[in-house]
């Protein structure tokens, strides 16, 4: 059973840390997109 | 013979690129950083060639031909996560600072002369101790191989990464790492096939490894445990993987000869890249390399010591060609980790000790001349404390890797994200972080046996918590400390930014799909033929 999990585990490890890294990726886009209305407005705002 | 002239002609490489880069080096951020144009490929090659060394090769393969391979892979899964958890928490944190050391970060983080000292100073005690515990496992290697002494074999490894890593820097240091990536890479996945089929093929070695009389339970999740051995039961030896793992897990994330190389890199993306990268390199090569070594103990169960089981391999396993390779991939491990260490430790002299502590302001010139020179004090240093102390002490190295998740574990993290921590909470937490491994050290050493759950480093950590937040109570928080903080927060943006998030946006695919990878061969490597024996 421990066997299982393990195989299971070492590999699913690599998954787990793939969907935390996507939800840091997608908070970079955010940023990007809340900077770029930051630049806007300023502009507007001249 | 023929080993080691295989180990000559990549020692020479290795100096020649020392040579010919340090004419390039013109600037102190070419010799401390590379000039930060660090790559992708060669980021991954420093992070992933500075962690593993003679410990991983020879101490950690000596471990698992004992009986423990996949007790060490269990571990290697909560400390592969580092990379992530490091570069997302610490590393692009620390590279918006674009400070030169990672104690000059924490110097300019708290405007503190004080915390960037003690920072300095547990960095130069703790990596001292550990270049030490290398050299000499590289220096035993290379004796054991060419057949010249201890003392003769010391001396060529030390002139080899001294020269290149004095010469060029952290240049010679980027470039060199990732041709030593490389070779072990090559030397660990090559050899993996070779090694079955000389155990028996596939698979049959497999099966012969799990139901071996001289190592019963070898392949089972826990390794040999019982009242006789060392781990103990299952759920001792379960606890102490998880808890080493996380202490690793740290170790990787915010450890001065880890985090340092992500000053290195060009951009953001090219850390956060490089640390997705990283993590997948380790979880292979570890796979590859103990599947391998568990099936050594079917052809020969008696090698002692132990620690050079993966080096007899190399001899007596596989072809001559690729034994070079092995032989010369261990000695890359070594040697890598080596320079970095070096590297790290003649800059925090000069920039953190003799540049501040005098309070002088260098010009780039001078800070690049003295550089060198402390560098080569310092190499000299090491070499003598090599040749004076005996070889073969793995537990230094161990210790001295760990001291560094609970001396600067918690302030690393705090100096992020905390806004209430003070710099006297930062200077002590620094100091009793260290000093509560060193005294759960010494107790071990007086021959009391410490429960598995109250490991030294865990003293350490705990001490080093207390310590910041007790600290944080007094002393206030400057503006400048503020604005620092408020800088690091804020994400600058590439000028081609939608370019390279482009590119990043493919890595959380890279991870998931080499999970499955991973998944998959593990079936068919380990569980599959684990089913047949049972």
């Amino acid at each position: 059973m421990g066997e299982l999990l393990f195989s299971f585990g070492y590999g699913g490890s690599l998954i787990v840390l793939g969907f935390i890294t996507k939800v840091f990726v997608r908070k970079m886009e955010a940023d990007i997109v809340s900077k770029h209305t930051e630049i806007k407005e300023e502009k507007v705002g001249m | 013979m023929i080993f080691t002239i295989g180990i000559i002609v990549s020692f020479i490489l290795y100096v020649l690129i020392g040579i010919v880069l340090s004419k390039k080096v013109k600037t102190s951020e070419e010799y401390y950083v590379s000039g930060r144009q660090g790559s992708t490929l060669m980021v991954t090659g420093m992070l992933v060639a500075s962690f593993l060394s003679t410990v991983s090769f020879m101490g950690e393969a000596g471990f698992s031909y004992e009986g423990y391979p996949i007790l060490l892979l269990i571990l290697v899964i909560f400390n592969a996560t580092g990379y992530v958890i490091g570069v997302f928490f610490f590393g692009r944190y620390l590279r918006r600072s674009k400070s030169l050391t990672v104690p000059e970060y924490f110097g300019n983080r708290f405007q503190s002369n004080k915390v960037r000292m003690a920072a300095a100073i547990t960095t130069i005690l703790g990596i001292t101790a550990y270049l030490v515990a290398v050299t000499q496992g590289g220096a035993l290697l290379l004796s054991e191989i060419s057949g010249v002494s201890y003392t003769v074999a010391l001396l060529i490894m030390w002139l080899v990464y001294a020269s290149f890593t004095i010469l060029s820097g952290a240049k010679g240091v980027m470039v060199n790492d990732t041709i030593m990536f490389f070779l072990f890479s090559l030397a660990t996945y090559i050899s993996f096939p070779f090694i079955i089929n000389n155990a028996g093929g596939f698979p049959e070695a497999i099966v012969k490894a799990a139901t071996n009389p001289e190592r019963p339970d070898l392949l089972s999740w826990h390794g040999i445990t019982g009242p006789n051995a060392y781990m103990g039961e299952p759920w001792e030896a379960l606890i102490w993987a998880i808890i080493l793992g996380l202490v690793w897990s740290a170790v990787i994330a915010i450890s001065p000869w880890q985090s340092s190389r992500y000053l290195m890199a060009k951009n953001e993306h090219v850390a956060i890249r490089s640390g997705v990268l990283a993590t997948v390199s380790i979880i292979a090569i570890y796979l590859f390399l103990h599947l391998s070594i568990s099936t050594i103990t079917t052809v020969k169960a008696d090698i002692n010591p132990t620690e050079k089981v993966f080096i007899w391999a190399a001899m007596n396993m596989v072809p001559k060609w690729l034994g070079i390779i092995i032989v010369s991939g261990i000695m890359a491990a070594a040697l890598s980790s080596c320079a970095s260490f070096l590297q790290l430790i003649g800059s925090s002299i000069t920039r953190d000790i003799m540049e501040q502590s005098r309070n002088k302001k260098y010009s780039d010139q001078k800070l690049l001349r003295i550089s060198r020179i402390s560098m080569i004090i310092t190499s000299i240093v090491i070499l003598l404390i090599g040749l004076w102390q005996p070889p073969s002490i793995m537990w230094i190295g161990y210790f001295a890797a760990t001291l560094f998740a609970a001396s600067w574990g918690p302030v690393a993290f705090a100096s992020v994200f905390s806004k209430k921590v003070t710099k006297t909470g930062a200077l002590w937490s620094i100091i009793a972080g260290f000093l509560g491994v060193v005294l759960g050290e010494t107790v071990k050493k007086f021959g009391v046996v410490l429960p598995v759950y109250f490991n030294p480093v865990i003293i350490g950590v705990i001490l080093s918590l207390l310590a910041l937040y007790l600290g944080s109570k007094f002393g206030d928080i400057s503006i400048e400390e503020r604005n620092f903080q408020e800088n690091i927060l804020t994400r600058p943006l590439e000028d081609n930014e939608k370019e390279e998030m482009r590119i990043t946006k493919r890595y959380p695919s890279i991870l998931i799909g080499s999970g499955i990878a991973i998944i998959i061969l593990t079936f068919v490597f380990y569980y599959w033929p684990l089913t047949l024996a049972m």
